[in-house]
């Protein structure tokens, strides 16, 4: 019998935070204004899960990772230029909308389609890896629905560690309220892991790693199926952003000293 | 009219610069970036550069280039590189990547592959093999630490600088025992000498001192050779702070295989195989390329920022309510401001489109150089002036080839043809002369005249701009930027390669080519400028074909090598233009290949509609300094003509002249003969002297005025453009840090 | 005709969190106005009694629960089988439940296999349910666990000490700490164990609740200096939390998009900076103040030890 884990990591792409994200609505519902042209990143979460696996399987002989990812296939294809190099993982692409507003229960549907197809899979080898929430839905709700799509019940969100015991029963940590963790203890795959940050930081770009990489990425992209993910009977009534504009009053040349009093004062209002 | 929706990702610059299909490539410059603007970006933020040392906090940055892949770069595979063939575009890409945060940055990784050029291009099998894997990150389990290098030529006054010939340093015979390798002793004194701080081996170049050593060579030196190696003081350099540079001292017993290229000895004399000479000229013509595109990526980099800040200029004031034309649009309600940053961006984008032409050219030409050298080492012709000879008797059938190539198939004899083309050697000369003037043409223009223009990027950010706090350090890129026109070969040594490269009739003949190839573009394109651009090259052309036969008013020749005055201002005036036809190009590839790739399809039409305003900007510019630069040459050199000087002899007329009249005889009114001067009894009309006649310069001034009304709709193109600037959207914040 | 559900589960003391309330009043906010709609209570725990009377006058039709041993962990397979339990029994159509850490996990998996609408909602959305204890009619709900449901075991929870607990989500104040308190100062050099000291002592003068920006928390993987205490539970915004405060001071902090918006319930805000050009001076904070923080909050920390 063969050892080590099978990780399958759902991640998709999100428009990089730091663009200015303008929710307009079109012919086909709500959207962001420019999505297709604006540069895209790898679900911070979700890369976090990435990062976490490649750890895992590189401590665990016999492991592999893929990375499941449904995107439009232009994009993806440009935002592994960057993750390729980051950490050897094998692709498996859908090609299909990314945006926020596709329903999860539908691209839960989609993902566990493709995870199924994998080749070679073996249930009792198995953990699907991805991201508790990600940056352009922030439901958290879609690898519940692929666990459930693939018969798994031991599932866990906000996933900071896993760790492998001898017996090779796993530890997990999971975010809970009040700046704690819940610890729980499984007996072992097929288990859904939802990560929050997990411990790792993110590895430096390596491109002999993408190199490597892009032998099955480019392959896996050219031959990606498209998919069809909505939000079937749902109607998206109005989309804004949270109204955060205050009339900031700047206070310059003042001494420390007004300053801490007027702070001091505020939080005793 | 559909417009510039969004800053250009890199969707479109793979398609602009032509790496769409090299995931290597694309992967080095996300690489590259991410140490620029995660590492390289908060050292400049933290105040790295106010200091001329080289610290352990400006070390972390070879750490950082050695991680990502930046320093392997260079490497060919077997030599545990990544990236198979020509690596010009990539190493282009990375320097490109570096500077958009910080040239010094940029700088530093390039002197180590500059180290390493020498060897690289004319070292022996053994020297790459040593000292390329020397150079090699350790890999996981390995245990050696790496070798950086430097790159040793300049000299402390009087010595080597702009004229490399003149060596003080100098190689001696200090040992060589019967039958065994002779040990030399080196001296050598450097100056500016980048990575001295840190490096391990160094290339330098030497003059024989010895009469057992003939001319001059290359030689490497290791830190650990017996005698002196002196790393020097530190440079106190205003700028590129995140580069080592010093002047080290060193006087070192080596062996003579640490010649480059290696050596043979003929009646009891060491012959280097290569002179210094030829050596760097093999590195420079290819890391000049490199320089060239550091100071454009600095420019594009520039754009953003200034957007930002004229938006955002008066929000926050108290009478300032946000959905307010000033408070959305700021600065930018003002058409100056506006027009400025198109300039900056126009820049940018001809300088990029030129150096990323010419490293692609390097990367096309690499293979075929090779390919010559096996050819002429088989036919037993070495180096040298041999080579040289060699290929000129192939000039004519380069020439012919060219000429093939422009009549339509067909119509030509097509196995000549065929055969001309598939001829390595004839390929090469083609290319070469393109090489020789795209390299100099690139570290000319994009340093020198993008220096000019950082300027006015940092002036758009008003007194913000000359702040450390100034957003994308544009101040010290501005400075920065000067320091690219200056090492490497300052910009009078790029302009006397022109005053040679450019006047060679294979390259000549390509720019004949260019013209109608423009004429062509500009049928289809209107909009592009392209066919202003075919104008001033056919002036350009015409002026220097006239320069080349005319004298001065004193009967001196006028295009010769020492007359740098004439010499110069046309070398500048042809790289205006190339870089202009570059630029004209990458658009005619993106609108071509653009609707493939849906990232870029989706906004196709407004970006297309933007960088084609941008070449037009710029067409007009570079016609307009082509033109002012040709006239001044023309007329220049010519006395004029005064009331009682020979000028006003026989050819002076009565009356008042309209120097049209000779070019377009009903131009001022007057047919025939028009005539100048006073009437009789009358005193002379107040100027300087009669008016200029143009005899024999008809078709010059024709060509001029023609160039004039080209310029028409290139404002409009302006007026498009920075309407433009006003509604593109930007990211909220820059991604790195100031 | 909806039967809507409010979905609880108990603490470990048997009581229902604060937001579970809130997830009542929500409920019960709906149910009034949609008519003809019932509300059914339905409860998961250890032992859900104590609970269900605590919302006895709430007004639902119905109260059912779902008690053992084996509910009483947060675990993914027997919650889901107990929701599932509950909401066929309910015949529920709409199901509200708190957005707490176990229904996040559990709930989205039990919508793909039942399908009713489902709600989640954040703390801090809607006043909670306000009402008198009473004794419920409850009505036990069998569930049989499966083999594969027992697979995991919950058994612990880690916290930090209950003195270095910097995350406090009821406290008045949220405090962030950005970047700047471990860069360079004025005078060349970092201070990070002084910040660390300006911080904790606010912490414990204050007892506000601590976050911190990505760059910070993030510095721990890049190997510099860094302040102990902050981990990734402590960031704030896109990929971080967006903890709920009526007032928030952010320091050393530049205040970018993804950083701001983990701000989105916090009422009041104030930051100091050195940079009058930050993020928070573009309308995103109601005041702020050009100042060093470290100045700043040595005098905060002196003023608040006066009382
Ligand atoms: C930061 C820095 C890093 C450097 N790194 C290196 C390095 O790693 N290795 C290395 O070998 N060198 C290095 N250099 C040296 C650099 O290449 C030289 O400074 C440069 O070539 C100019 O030489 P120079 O300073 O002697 O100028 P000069 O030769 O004195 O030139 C002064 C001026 O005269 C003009 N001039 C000179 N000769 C002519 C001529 N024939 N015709 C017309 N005009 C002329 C020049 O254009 C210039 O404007 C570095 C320099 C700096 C500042
Ligand atoms: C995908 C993605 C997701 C992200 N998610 C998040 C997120 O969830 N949360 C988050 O915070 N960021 C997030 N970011 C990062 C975000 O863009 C910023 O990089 C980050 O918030 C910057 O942190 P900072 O303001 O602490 O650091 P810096 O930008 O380094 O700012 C430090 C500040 O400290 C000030 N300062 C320094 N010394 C002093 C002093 N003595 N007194 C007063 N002020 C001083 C400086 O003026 C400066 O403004 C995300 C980015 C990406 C790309």
């Amino acid at each position: 019998m063969s050892t080590g884990y099978q990780i399958i990591v759902c991640g998709s792409i999100v428009p990089d935070p730091l663009q200015t994200l303008e929710p307009v609505v079109g012919p086909g519902g709500p959207a962001l204004k420019n999505e297709m042209m604006l540069p895209a990143v790898l679900d911070p979460w979700a890369g976090h899960a990435l990062y976490e696996a490649a750890h895992l399987a590189k401590n665990t002989p016999g492991s592999k990772v893929w990375l499941v990812s449904l995107g439009p296939k232009a994009k993806l294809q440009q935002v592994m230029m960057t993750v390729a190099q980051k950490v050897p993982f094998e692709l498996v692409a859908l090609d299909g909308p990314a945006g926020g507003f596709t329903d999860s229960c539908e691209v839960a549907a989609a993902l566990a389609e493709a995870i199924q197809a994998v080749p070679t899979l073996d249930r009792s080898r198995l953990l699907v890896f991805g991201g508790w929430e990600s940056a352009s839905r922030g439901a958290g709700a879609t690898l519940q629905m692929v666990g459930e799509r693939l018969g798994i019940l031991d599932q866990f969100q906000g996933v900071d560690r896993l760790t492998v015991g001898n017996d090779g029963w796993l530890t997990i940590l999971e975010r809970i309220e009040g700046g704690k963790h819940q610890v729980s203890t499984c007996a072992g795959p097929p288990a859904v892991l939802g990560w929050a940050t997990g411990h790792l930081p993110e590895p430096p770009n390596n491109p002999q790693v993408g190199m490597a990489n892009m032998r099955t990425i480019m392959p896996s992209l050219q031959r990606a199926k498209a998919v069809r993910v909505g939000a079937e009977g749902v109607t998206f009534a109005r989309v804004s952003l949270p109204s955060q504009r205050r009339e900031t009053r700047v206070v310059k040349d003042r001494s420390a000293d007004e300053i801490a009093r007027e702070i001091v004062a505020w939080m005793r209002q | 009219m559909e417009t510039l929706r969004t800053l250009p990702g890199d969707d479109l610059r793979q398609i602009l610069w032509r790496f769409a299909d090299r995931f290597d490539l694309q992967m080095l410059v996300q690489s590259a970036r991410s140490v620029a603007r995660g590492p390289v970006a908060r050292l400049v933020a933290e105040g790295a550069r106010n200091s001329h040392e080289w610290t352990e906090q400006k070390a972390q940055l070879l750490k950082a280039f050695d991680e990502s892949g930046i320093t392997t770069l260079y490497m060919d595979p077997d030599q545990g590189g990544y990236v198979e063939g020509p690596k010009n575009l990539a190493l282009a890409l990375v320097a490109f990547e570096l500077a958009w945060v910080d040239g010094g940055s940029a700088t530093c990784s390039l002197a180590g592959n500059l180290a390493l050029a020498p060897i690289h291009e004319r070292g022996t099998p053994e020297q790459r093999d040593t000292y390329m894997h020397r150079a090699v990150p350790p890999q996981p389990g390995e245990d050696r630490t790496i070798w950086r290098g430097a790159f040793c030529l300049t000299e402390p006054l009087p010595y080597v600088g702009v004229e490399t010939g003149l060596l003080s340093g100098k190689v001696r015979i200090a040992e060589w025992e019967e039958g065994k390798e002779p040990i030399l002793q080196v001296e050598k004194r450097g100056r500016f000498i980048t990575n001295m701080g840190f490096a391990r081996f160094v290339t330098a170049a030497v003059d024989s001192g010895d009469d057992r050593i003939k001319g001059s060579c290359m030689v490497i030196l290791e830190e650990t050779d017996p005698g002196l190696f002196d790393r020097g003081v530190p440079t106190r350099k205003l700028v590129h702070q995140l580069s080592s540079t010093r002047d080290p001292v060193f006087n070192l017993r080596v062996p003579a295989s640490r010649l480059i290229g290696g050596y043979t000895v003929t009646n009891g004399v060491i012959v280097p195989r290569y002179s210094h000479g030829e050596v760097i000229e093999a590195v420079f013509r290819r890391t000049r390329v490199t320089v060239g595109l550091m100071t454009s990526a600095k420019l594009l980099s520039a754009v953003e920022p200034v957007i930002r800040y004229q938006r955002g200029r008066f929000r926050g004031g108290e009478t300032i309510t946000p959905g307010s034309p000033r408070y959305e649009l700021g600065l930018q309600q003002k058409e100056d401001v506006l027009h400025r940053l198109v300039d900056v961006w126009a820049t940018g984008e001809a300088g990029a489109s030129l150096g990323f032409a010419a490293a692609r050219l390097f990367d096309e030409l690499d293979p075929l150089e090779r390919r010559k050298d096996e050819i002429f080492a088989a036919q037993g012709i070495g180096g040298g002036s041999a080579q040289t000879k060699a290929l000129r008797r192939l000039q004519k059938e380069a020439l012919e080839l060219l000429a093939l190539s422009t009549s339509p198939a067909g119509a030509r004899d097509e196995n000549r043809y065929e055969a001309l083309q598939s001829d390595p050697l004839v390929q090469f000369l083609v290319l070469d002369s393109q090489a020789n003037v795209l390299c100099p043409a690139c570290k000319l223009w994009n340093t020198g005249h993008g220096a000019t223009m950082m300027r006015e990027a940092v002036s758009l950010m008003g007194g913000y701009g000359i702040t450390e706090d100034c957003p994308g350090f544009l101040g010290h890129k501005w400075m920065d930027a000067q320091l690219e026109a200056t090492y490497e070969g300052p910009e009078a040594v790029q302009r006397r390669q022109l005053t040679v490269t450019m006047t060679n009739e294979l390259f000549l003949e390509q720019l004949r080519m260019w013209i109608a190839e423009m004429r062509e573009v500009g049928f289809r394109r209107p909009g592009t400028g392209a066919c202003t651009l075919a104008s001033a090259m056919e002036a350009w052309l015409w002026t220097l074909t006239h320069l080349q036969g005319a004298t001065d008013a004193d009967g001196a020749k006028l295009y010769h090598g020492t007359r740098q005055g004439v010499t110069f201002p046309l070398a500048d005036a042809l790289c205006w233009l190339l870089a202009s036809r570059y630029q004209i190009l990458d658009v005619l590839e993106v609108e071509a290949k653009g609707p493939a790739n849906p990232v870029v399809a989706e906004g196709l039409a407004g970006l297309v509609n933007f960088l084609t305003d941008l070449c037009h900007i710029q067409a007009a510019r570079a016609a307009g300094e082509a033109g002012r630069i040709c006239a001044e040459l023309v007329h220049g050199y010519n006395r004029h003509p005064a009331w009682d000087g020979e000028g006003c002899g026989a050819g002076c007329h009565l009356g008042e002249l309209d120097p049209l009249d000779w070019i377009i005889p009903a131009a001022g009114g007057s047919v025939g003969a028009p005539s100048e001067g006073a009437a009789p009894g009358k005193p002379h009309p107040a100027k300087a002297g009669p008016c200029v006649r143009f005899d024999g310069l008809e078709q010059f001034v024709r060509l001029r005025l023609k160039l004039d009304g080209c310029l028409t709709g290139a404002r409009l193109a302006k007026d498009r453009a920075a309407t433009a600037l006003t509604t593109v959207m930007i990211p909220e914040a820059l991604d790195y840090p100031a | 005709m909806e039967t809507i559900l409010f979905l609880g589960h108990t603490e470990s003391d048997g009581s229902l969190p604060a937001s579970a309330l809130e997830a009542l009043g929500a409920a019960r906010t709906l149910a009034g106005a949609t008519n003809g709609s019932t509300l059914v209570v339905g409860l998961v725990g250890g032992d859900v009694r104590a609970a269900a009377d605590g919302i006895a006058g709430c007004g639902a039709a119905r109260f059912l629960g779902v008690s053992g041993q084996d509910f009483r962990q947060s675990r993914y397979a027997s919650d889901a089988a107990a929701v599932e339990a509950l909401c066929k029994a309910a015949a529920a159509t709409l199901v509200i439940a708190p957005g707490t850490s176990r229904w996040n996990r559990v709930l989205p998996g039990v919508a793909r296999t039942l399908r009713p609408w489902i709600i989640l909602l954040d703390p801090g959305c809607h006043g909670p349910w306000q009402g008198e204890r009473g004794a419920a009619k409850l009505e036990a709900v069998a569930v049989d666990l499966s083999e594969g449901s027992m697979r995991t075991t919950v058994t612990g929870v880690q916290a930090p000490p209950a003195d270095q607990q910097t995350i406090r989500p009821d406290a008045e104040v949220l405090f962030v700490a950005g970047a700047g308190w471990t860069k360079t100062q004025a005078d060349g050099k970092t201070h990070a164990s002084e910040a660390a000291e300006l911080i904790l002592g606010f912490l414990r003068k204050s007892q506000a609740s601590l976050g911190g920006s990505k760059s910070l928390v993030d510095l721990k993987g890049e190997g510099q200096a860094v302040l102990p205490f902050m981990t990734h539970l402590n960031q704030v915004g896109q990929t971080g939390s967006t903890p709920r405060h009526p007032k928030g001071l952010s320091t050393c902090c530049h205040g970018e998009e993804p950083h701001v918006v983990g701000w989105r319930f916090v009422n009041e805000r104030r930051a100091v900076n050195l940079d009058p050009n930050c993020g928070w001076a573009r309308g995103k904070a109601d005041v702020l103040y050009v100042a060093d923080a470290f100045e700043v909050m040595r005098k905060v920390n002196a003023l608040l030890g006066e009382k």
